[in-house]
């Protein structure tokens, strides 16, 4: 049971970390394939910045979100802007060379070896509910994962921002006709995606370890939490992230090394029953 | 003067042929050795080529059939301790039985969706390698069926057989390429919809594509492993095969059958010069395959070809002697 | 009010226009006709901005807009309507009005306005644009175009893939912005209502104009023959 609850604390973050990779996804057609690497980047980023000012991780984080915010913006504006309108290839090559690099820079800065962040008494904080004792940490999580869907939602929903973005994501061409300055919406959902995918990488850090070698891992589980709720939509994002979070719970029940195998196994198996996602249920009922 | 496009692929073929068959006369072990492995990989880059390229597949997961090839091979050999090198051939049917299993969840995927979901296939063997202990689980297996095998047998069967599956490699894609499986790849890959209304069967025949890229990449794989005879999961399942791919057919050029034999030989220059620099090299090679497709998206073979003025692996058939 | 001046204009090595001059004062309607490659819609690209002239220009209330940015172009007074409509199919029908007014152009158009020119819109504000008949989303397509507050509006095939009943609506919205002193160009198939619901009018063939004028009393023959090239 308790192994079950983790898997959904945790699945809570890949939605988060499949969040950012909805808007791209949405917006421009194409993914980011350094999506990982940028969120195991954040993570060193916290671990650097809460060791140099001697501070809980969590008080680095906000800064940490809004530097990725603008690495992200740039990066779009500089890099990915050019591969638009180029087909699907480019974005997919470039963005595959821009993990390749971010790897190996991390590899450089920061060594191979594994690290986490140091949650202090935060991490071993619990408290008693119905007679189960749930851990503070995880419980935060939860929070702050459902307060960042329900406020990207919100600006989603009644914003000039917001509508500005689905009117863009369902046709550029037509936005700019409306005087929408996409290029300036894609650069700051680039921006959003990485603050958003900074935040999940520091709570990750502290329940789990992170090496330069693991965002291709976390790219797909990010990938894989917006494909089983459904492109397009944000709350089947984070039910596609809890599934894939609980698969992995499940299979790691079987064997503790069988965790990310099972879920990319319901992945496929979900792909092939299921090509519109989790949300594509709702709508046919 | 200008031959018909279809002889000078021929001499173009016979020339890399003739290269390949003076390599071992003339060249040393290690030079052998080393024109192995590039053939090995170049094979493996242009059926990658074919898939991207050609077909507009983006299979980012091709080290799947690197590493089912691998193993085939070193099962089968050690299995019957009996010499490896025809055991190629099970690499390519096994293959191009997986690319048959899973076409079923890719076919109706595009763009990113097929890159990811093809990668996650590619994952998914590597972690069911990992806990299978008669697969030698996380710490792999030798090519024991090699021990006994000579030193030069050792060396020119494996070299043959990496020279032999390039060979096919290229003739596979002059031919495919220039018969109506080719013509209907590009159309598919240039507008899927359109193609389908002139008839063209689009899940046929990129399941044949598939099926005879994953044949050709895993025989390719079975060759390389050969030469390392030493296989494990994190190794041949590894991405670094999808980045020595991607970076030998980009900056070759994609879409052409010379740029991956030109981005090759830059490959191989690169890294017999710099790969002691380590992490740097690579991220050497990450802003190259950046720049090359932002800057330069026809690669190196885009620019050589402007300054030889034909192709040398036509795929398109000269006007004048096209029957349509 | 707007003013096209000797625009040559093509896609990489194809050439579509060829010199085309044209004026509309304030409060005119100009109809574009002109058989299908004749260069309408290349004509309407370069005026929002998506091709950019090789030599020529536009001005709009004497400022050169050809060569900006569609968005600038937005900004600077002039909004288009676009063939085929292309509502925003996951706005409501209200937020495809408001996204109209996404550049914050001042002026007399706002959701009141539209709704008062347009009340067949006003019950339909919460339902998604998507589930709008052809006519409803047609009056949407105009009225997201007002609610940038154009000095000029463009209006690309009103009538394509509407029924003879809706295309009557359509135009009748259209008779009021004239009547309102709105300045319009209008691309139009069926040249009788063209015609009708313009002062003047331009024919279009091999990216040029063989034949403009005023449209009360113009010679159809003429047309016809401006138009399918007998000369």
């Amino acid at each position: 049971m308790e192994v079950l609850i983790n898997g959904a604390f945790i699945g809570a973050l890949y939605g988060l970390y499949g969040l950012g990779l909805a808007l791209t996804l949405g917006l421009m057609r194409q993914i980011n394939l350094a999506h990982g690497d940028f969120i195991v980047f954040s993570a060193y980023l916290t671990l650097q910045g809460s060791l140099l000012l001697g501070v809980h991780p969590l008080m680095v984080l906000p800064v940490v979100a809004v530097v990725m915010f603008v690495v992200g913006f740039v990066l779009q504006r500089l890099v990915i802007e050019r591969t638009l309108g180029r087909g699907e290839m480019p974005p997919i090559l470039v963005t595959f060379g821009l993990s390749i690099i971010l790897q190996n820079v991390m590899l450089e800065l920061f060594s191979a070896d594994t690290r986490n962040l140091n949650p202090g008494p935060l991490g071993a904080a619990s408290i008693e509910i119905a007679g189960l004792s749930l851990g503070v940490l995880p419980l935060l999580t939860l929070a702050v994962s459902f307060a960042i869907f329900w406020a990207t939602s919100a600006v989603f929903g009644s914003t000039k921002f917001g509508r500005a973005i689905r009117a863009t994501s369902d046709s550029d061409q037509t936005a700019q006709l409306m005087g929408i300055n996409t290029s300036r919406i894609f650069a700051v959902a680039m921006g959003l995606t990485l603050a958003i995918s900074a935040i999940a990488a520091g709570f990750y850090g502290m329940r789990g370890n992170f090496d330069p070698s693991t965002g291709p891992e976390r790219m797909l589980f990010a990938f894989e939490a917006v494909i089983l709720g459904g492109v397009g939509s944000i709350w089947g994002t984070l039910a596609g992230g809890i599934l894939l979070g609980l698969s992995q719970a499940a299979g790691s029940l079987i064997n503790p090394s069988y965790g990310p195998l099972v879920g990319h196994l319901v992945f496929l198996v979900v792909l092939l029953a299921l090509p519109g996602g989790l949300m594509s249920l709702r709508r046919r009922q | 003067m200008r031959l018909p496009s279809i002889n000078r692929s021929f001499i173009v073929l016979a020339v890399i042929v003739l290269f390949l068959i003076l390599v071992p006369i003339l060249g040393s072990r290690s030079t052998v050795n080393l024109v192995a492995e590039m053939a090995a990989v170049l094979a493996i880059a242009l059926m990658w080529n074919l898939l991207a390229g050609f077909g507009g597949m983006v299979f980012m997961g091709f080290q799947v059939f690197v590493g089912i090839g691998g193993y085939a091979v070193f099962m089968a050999a050690n299995g019957f301790q009996v010499l490896p090198f025809p055991f190629i051939l099970l690499s390519a049917a096994l293959c191009a039985l997986t690319a048959l299993a899973i076409m079923p969840i890719l076919s109706r995927l595009q763009g990113a969706q097929f890159a990811i979901a093809s990668w996650v296939i590619s994952e998914v063997v590597r972690l069911t390698v990992f806990q299978t202990s008669v697969l030698g689980g996380g710490g792999g297996i030798s090519l024991t069926a090699m021990r006994s095998v000579p030193r030069e047998l050792r060396m020119y069967g494996t070299y043959g057989s990496a020279a032999l599956v390039l060979i096919v490699a290229l003739v596979v894609c002059v031919f495919l390429m220039r018969s109506r499986v080719g013509l209907a790849l590009r159309a598919i890959r240039d507008n899927a919809t359109a193609a389908e209304a002139m008839g063209i069967d689009l899940r046929r025949t990129q399941r044949l594509v598939m099926m005879i890229a994953a044949a050709v990449a895993g025989a390719g794989g079975g060759a390389y492993y050969m030469l390392a005879l030493q296989i494990g999961p994190g190794t041949a399942f590894s991405m670094n095969w999808m980045a020595i791919t991607l970076f030998v057919v980009i900056l070759g050029g994609i879409g052409t059958l010379e740029g991956p034999i030109v981005g090759v030989v830059v490959y191989f220059l690169l890294r017999e010069t710099l790969s002691d620099l380590g992490s740097v090299y690579f991220i050497l090679l990450g802003l190259m395959a950046i720049l090359v497709t932002l800057l330069f998206p026809k690669g190196a073979w885009g620019g050589l070809r402007q300054l030889i003025g034909q192709d040398l692996l036509p795929i398109r058939r000269n006007p004048s002697e096209s029957k349509g | 009010m707007i003013s096209i001046n000797d625009l040559h204009a093509g896609y990489g090595a194809l050439s579509v226009l060829f010199g085309v001059s044209l004026h509309v004062a304030e409060g005119q309607t100009l109809a574009l006709i002109g058989s299908n490659g004749a260069g309408k819609t290349t004509t309407f690209s370069v005026l929002t901005g998506f091709v950019k002239p090789r030599s020529g220009n536009v001005t709009l209330n004497g400022s050169v807009i050809s060569g900006l940015a569609p968005t600038d172009i937005v900004s600077m007074g002039l909004a288009m309507v676009p063939e085929g409509r292309r509502l925003f199919p996951s706005l409501t029908v209200e937020e495809n009005l408001m996204i109209g007014a996404h550049c914050d152009r001042k002026g007399p158009w706002d959701l009141k306005r539209v709704y008062s020119v347009f009340p067949a819109l006003e019950p339909l504000r919460k339902r998604p644009s998507s589930s709008l008949s052809g006519g409803q989303q047609q009056l949407v397509a105009i009225g997201r175009a007002l609610m940038s507050n154009p000095n000029v509006l463009l209006c690309d095939e009103l009538s394509l893939g509407l029924s003879p009943a809706a295309v009557d609506i359509v135009y009748s919205a259209i008779a009021r912005l004239r009547a309102e002193g709105m300045t319009l160009i209008i691309v139009e198939q069926d040249i009788s209502r063209a015609l009708a619901s313009s002062d003047t009018f331009a024919c279009m063939r091999h990216g040029g104009i063989p034949l403009s004028g005023p449209s009360a009393g113009a010679d159809r023959a003429q047309i016809s023959s401006a138009y399918f090239g007998m000369d």
